[in-house]
């Protein structure tokens, strides 16, 4: 008997890092999962994963920067599985650019891609959610969002923004039974930054593992608390913020 | 299988509303459970549910504020059951008074009882699970810590101050495998509470029809929180401050 059995669950940006594992941790509680990133072929294979759980799931290629785009992916997830419960808005990525070298295209590609994606998930799902009188949305924001990212400033902005959107809508939607609440993950060990090569040591100078809070998270550790954020266990909470970055100093 | 099973966890103020919720909880996820507040009849009868759970329990008498006392209760944990891995410092409690109108006793009565009794509780526990390497501390703050309470400025003032003890305390003893997080509910739906009579039934009722997240949070709701915060799943979150208040709008 899983947690979220029967859930439908659509995840933006499931096919790789923090999203890819919530999309396979909502798998192993019971949801049917649909995921959805530019990448048909990329999206295919955490579809063939979720199978091999024994799970319904569905990939739908999707652009979350276009607003047809959007109400597409929420049109189809319907269309196959007759309704929307969970919805994840963890599609986005930083650019790091110092603030004078920022252009107006980089300024809002990053905008588009963080903020106005999100916007664009919650009222499409909102939509839908609102008929059913009851849903979940989970914005994925960042603690650029809420401690600053000089390096990444559009994208610390765009976070900040998540947060922002987050608290409005759960005011707004209160009423309809939905819960509106966003995850700040710190530095996270997804398999991107690990090929980027910008790691901090997991050693202390005698070589020992550092202890568990020194190091950052890895993906499963924010799909743990998305779980958390999607089952009933958390019904009363809306318009927060949750922050999970161990004492990563890095984030602090 | 519960997500406790074999953990000990001891609960202070637990026997009536969160801290009774909260051992309850904890007690049906397979935790050994030890209750301490002031009373040792009421503390009695919580261990007796929990028994009847089918778990151990044990219910030391403790006036929180008196340093002697914290410290024979978590010596008292530590000989029954040889470990102790959760501490709630859920004791507290605050009475409305003007400012102008708060006498220097009343003043101390109130930080005593709400800041410096969960400080003897987490140092008492600290000094426990640094020697075991591991442990998780819970401190229940309130929203009257985030945004203030001007009829209770004593109590909003010391549950600021639990917030701030728990994130200190979180960087100090990362490296020991120490998680310290609090959560701070909005005005919660006790018993306590609802004979104040300053709830509607329909903010409390079984069969209210007015939306659940526009009702304050129940104990059960809070406690739900707890559990997450007590078990593995949170293991990358420290230092945080977990707001549960839903929408209700005295909070906001």
């Amino acid at each position: 008997m899983g947690l979220l059995d029967g859930r439908i669950a659509l995840i933006t940006g499931g096919s790789s890092g923090i999203g890819k594992s919530i999309a396979l941790t909502y798998a192993k509680a019971g949801a049917k999962v649909v995921v959805a990133s530019r990448k048909q072929e990329n999206l295919d294979k955490v579809v063939e994963e979720i199978k091999e759980l024994g799970r319904e799931s569905l990939a739908i290629a999707t652009d979350v920067k276009i607003p047809e785009q959007v109400d597409n992916m929420v049109k189809q997830t319907v269309n196959n599985f007759g309704r929307l419960d969970i919805m994840i808005n963890n599609a986005g990525r930083g650019i790091p650019t110092e603030p004078l070298e920022i252009s107006i295209k980089e300024w809002n590609h990053v905008l588009k891609l963080n903020l106005t994606s999100v916007f664009l998930g919650c009222i499409a799902a909102g939509k839908v959610m609102i008929e059913q009188k009851q849903g979940k949305i989970i914005n994925i924001a960042s603690t650029a969002g809420v401690v600053g990212s000089p390096g990444m400033m559009h994208y610390s902005v765009a976070k900040a923004g998540v947060i922002m959107l987050t608290k409005n809508l759960a005011t707004s939607w209160a009423e309809h039974n939905i819960n509106v609440n966003c995850i700040a993950p710190g530095f996270t060990l997804t398999e991107r930054v690990i090929q980027w090569g910008i790691l901090p040591s997991d050693k202390n100078e005698d070589g020992k593992l550092l202890p568990r809070l020194l190091r950052p998270p890895i993906p499963q550790n924010i799909a743990d608390l998305a779980l958390f954020l999607a089952t009933s266990a958390s019904d009363q909470i809306t318009g927060e913020l949750l922050i999970i970055r161990s004492h990563f100093s890095w984030d602090r | 299988m519960g997500v406790l099973d074999g953990k000990v966890a001891l609960i202070t103020g637990g026997s009536r509303g969160i801290g009774k919720s909260i051992a309850l909880t904890f007690a049906k996820e397979g935790a050994s459970i030890v209750i301490a507040s002031r009373t040792q009849k009421y503390i009695d009868r919580v261990a007796t549910e929990v028994k009847e759970l089918g778990r151990e329990s044990l219910a030391i008498s403790t006036d929180v504020c008196v340093p002697e006392q914290v410290d024979n209760m978590i010596k008292q944990t530590v000989d029954r059951f040889g470990h102790l891995d959760i501490i709630v410092n859920n004791a507290g409690r605050g009475i409305s008074t003007e400012p102008i109108e708060i006498s220097i006793e009343e003043w101390n009565e109130i930080i005593n009882l709400n800041l410096t009794g969960v400080f003897l509780g987490c140092i008492a526990a600290g000094k426990v699970m640094i020697e075991q390497k591991h442990g998780k501390i819970i401190n229940i703050a309130s929203t009257a810590g985030v945004i203030g309470s001007p009829g209770m400025l004593h109590y909003s003032v010391a549950k600021a101050g639990v917030i701030m003890l728990t994130k200190n305390l979180a960087t100090s003893w990362a490296e020991h495998n120490i998680n310290v997080n609090c959560i701070a509910p909005g005005l919660t739906a006790t018993k306590g509470v609802i004979k104040w009579g300053i709830l509607t039934p329909d903010l409390y009722e079984e069969d209210t029809t007015v939306p659940r997240l526009l009702r304050p949070p129940v104990p059960e709701n809070i406690a739900d929180l707890a559990l997450f915060l007590a078990s593995s799943a949170s293991d990358k979150i420290t230092g945080e401050l977990l707001i549960i208040r839903s929408l209700f709008s005295w909070d906001r």
